[in-house]
């Protein structure tokens, strides 16, 4: 269980979130939806202790965040970014073994090596682990950082819950990568895993979220099922388009098109 | 190694070089030794060639944990204000210094000049870092802007130092800004050991640490790391080897830039591997420079950094170019 309480947060004069409370369920797949500058992205790096100056409280299963140790927490917590800035040439395996860097103190265990295998080959990057990481295209990083936080909170802890964190993570992926980025995601939400992702394309969320928080300006605007929360309505009100549902009977979800 | 004790302005055999080895263990070996020979070995080549391999593994260590800090490539001690701190600090000690503290006992005579050395040389690292990050991100252009600005003040400030100077104060801080491994001695051989090993060491239990720096401040974090802390402890120990270092052999440049990038390209940025291997090389590259700087205008000699500085910078544009090639977008140092 993740609870967010009354977050407020400004840089300056400029209030960035607003009285902001939500809480995330394990087992469910959260998405928070918005405008650029909305202050989701902010929210996300609040919940991941990035941003530590701020008024409210975070609490992972009841505890605060700020009384809790940074590598404790790292066992069952991963944060998966938009893009990262690695520029040094490393090999894929290491890369990917940073996820176990929480779990071993200098040289890492069998166990380690096996589960950043399992992780690489559930991202088909199996044949990648002596590439270098820097001659990998922009799609291809960011699978081999998704086999890493993968690989982070890749067992499930005795009695506590795992916490998966993801910010855009799929603006540089194709088509076929975002669903099967999205697919996982739901997949490790399923195992008892908290799971908060900032997304921008609001079919997607519609298509894969449980339950969908809508923001704007730094306010809540809607929260809850995503059939509820993306609305014509909302959209309007949010992004100041209009918008058209479109039912197909094959899907079990609507879509939504810009008029 | 033993090729460099062996070379110089005069050489020594390896006949010797034992006799005399097993002299000083307290054995009466059989065969005689040339007292010139053998006090040469004892007191001039072998702290000699020891400063040199210590020296090298420290500078190429300290650019490799630079470089993983700042997580730029280009980035070594002379850079970012280690090295031109602790000048001024070292310099500031052969002029106000020497008369300052002569009347102190020895001890603190051989600690003064490490000590401020190494004070400047923190200083000067902590204002280049704090001043070009902001927000936990260090901008390239100003942190090398950053740098040149504090190694000019260094600069300026040791400068007006060798100006207010009597004449051999003077040619001691020029001959030293150029660097020279003629003054080693046992003492300045022990201090630095003492220092350098410990911190290296310590710096090894931090590769892993600073592996996951190489993804970000943001992404360290969520790997579990306190990397405020983890860049206090880096600067320190880094500031540590440098200024100990160069107050005893003074500024030698472009090691601890080349060693780093030769081993990046052979084997990657595993800073487990970079550190242990930069130690290693950089011992061997420090000595072979050291050699050529006594051989090349025998038997005068030049100072290394002026060996390592003519050699170092073309290799460096020569791998430059090349990586340019490999990659292709010339992201690696863009």
């Amino acid at each position: 269980m993740l609870e967010v309480k009354d977050i407020s947060y400004s840089i300056g004069k400029q209030k960035i979130l607003n009285n902001v409370s939500v809480s995330f369920e394990p087992g469910k797949l959260a998405m928070i939806i918005g405008p650029n500058g909305s202050g989701k992205s902010t929210l996300l790096k609040i919940i991941s202790n990035e941003i530590n100056k701020y008024y409210g409280s975070v609490r992972y299963d009841k505890i605060l965040l700020t009384k809790k140790d940074k590598r404790t927490i790292s066992k069952v917590r991963a944060v998966l970014s938009q893009e990262s800035e690695l520029s040094f040439p490393l090999s894929v395996e290491e890369v990917v073994m940073m996820g176990r860097y929480p779990h071993f103190d200098f040289k890492p265990a069998a166990k380690d090596m096996d589960i950043c295998k399992q992780a690489l080959k559930r991202m088909n990057m199996a044949d990648f682990s002596e590439r270098n990481y820097l001659t990998l295209s922009g799609g291809e990083k960011q699978r081999v950082h998704f086999a890493r936080v993968m690989s982070q909170i890749w067992e499930q802890p005795k009695d506590k819950y795992r916490y998966f964190l993801l910010d855009e993570p799929i603006a540089s992926l194709d088509l076929n990568y975002q669903h099967e980025f999205l697919r996982i995601t739901k997949e490790i939400a399923k195992q008892n895993t908290v799971t908060v992702a900032v997304i921008h394309d609001i079919n997607l969320a519609l298509q894969y979220a449980d339950s969908v928080l809508l923001i704007n300006n730094g306010s809540v605007i809607a929260n809850g099922p995503p059939s509820e929360v993306i609305t014509a309505d909302n959209l309007f009100k949010v992004y100041g388009l209009k918008c058209r549902v479109i039912k197909d009977p094959g899907s079990s979800f609507p879509h939504f098109v810009v008029e | 190694m033993s090729l460099a004790i062996r070379t110089g302005a005069v050489s020594i055999t390896y006949r010797e070089i034992f006799i005399s080895l097993a002299k000083a263990m307290g054995l009466h070996p059989e065969g005689q030794v040339e007292r010139i020979q053998e006090g040469l070995f004892m007191y001039i080549r072998l702290p000699r060639v020891l400063l040199c391999v210590i020296i090298g593994a420290g500078l190429s260590v300290s650019g490799a944990l630079m470089q993983g800090l700042f997580r730029n490539p280009i980035v070594e001690p002379g850079l970012i204000g280690t090295s031109s701190g602790a000048a001024f600090g070292a310099a500031l000690i052969f002029v106000v210094g020497k008369s300052f503290f002569a009347q102190y006992s020895t001890l603190l005579g051989t600690m003064i000049l490490p000590l401020s050395a190494f004070t400047f040389s923190f200083i000067a690292t902590m204002l280049v870092y704090k001043l070009s990050s902001s927000f936990g991100k260090v901008t390239v252009t100003v942190m090398i802007l950053v740098g040149v600005a504090i190694n000019a003040i260094a600069a300026s400030c040791t400068g007006f130092l060798s100006y207010i100077a009597r004449d051999p104060q003077a040619r001691s801080i020029t001959f030293w800004n150029l660097g020279t491994f003629s003054g080693a001695n046992w003492n300045s051989v022990c201090l630095v050991y003492v220092v350098t090993i410990p911190s290296i060491f310590f710096v090894l239990r931090y590769s892993k640490a600073l592996n996951a720096l190489l993804l970000g401040e943001s992404e360290a974090g969520y790997l579990g790391i306190d990397t405020e802390k983890l860049k206090t402890k880096i600067i320190i120990l880094n500031t540590l080897i440098v200024a100990v270092g160069t107050s005893a052999v003074g500024v030698i440049g472009f090691v601890g830039l080349i060693v780093p990038h030769l081993l990046r390209m052979i084997k990657g940025s595993d800073n487990r591997f970079l550190i242990i291997g930069s130690a290693l090389v950089g011992a061997i590259i420090m000595n072979v420079a050291d050699m050529v700087s006594r051989v090349i205008i025998a038997p005068a000699e030049l100072p290394i950094g002026i060996v390592t500085s003519f050699v170092g910078a073309p290799v460096f544009i020569w791998i430059l170019r090349r990586q340019k090639g490999i990659h292709g977008k010339g992201g690696y140092y863009a």
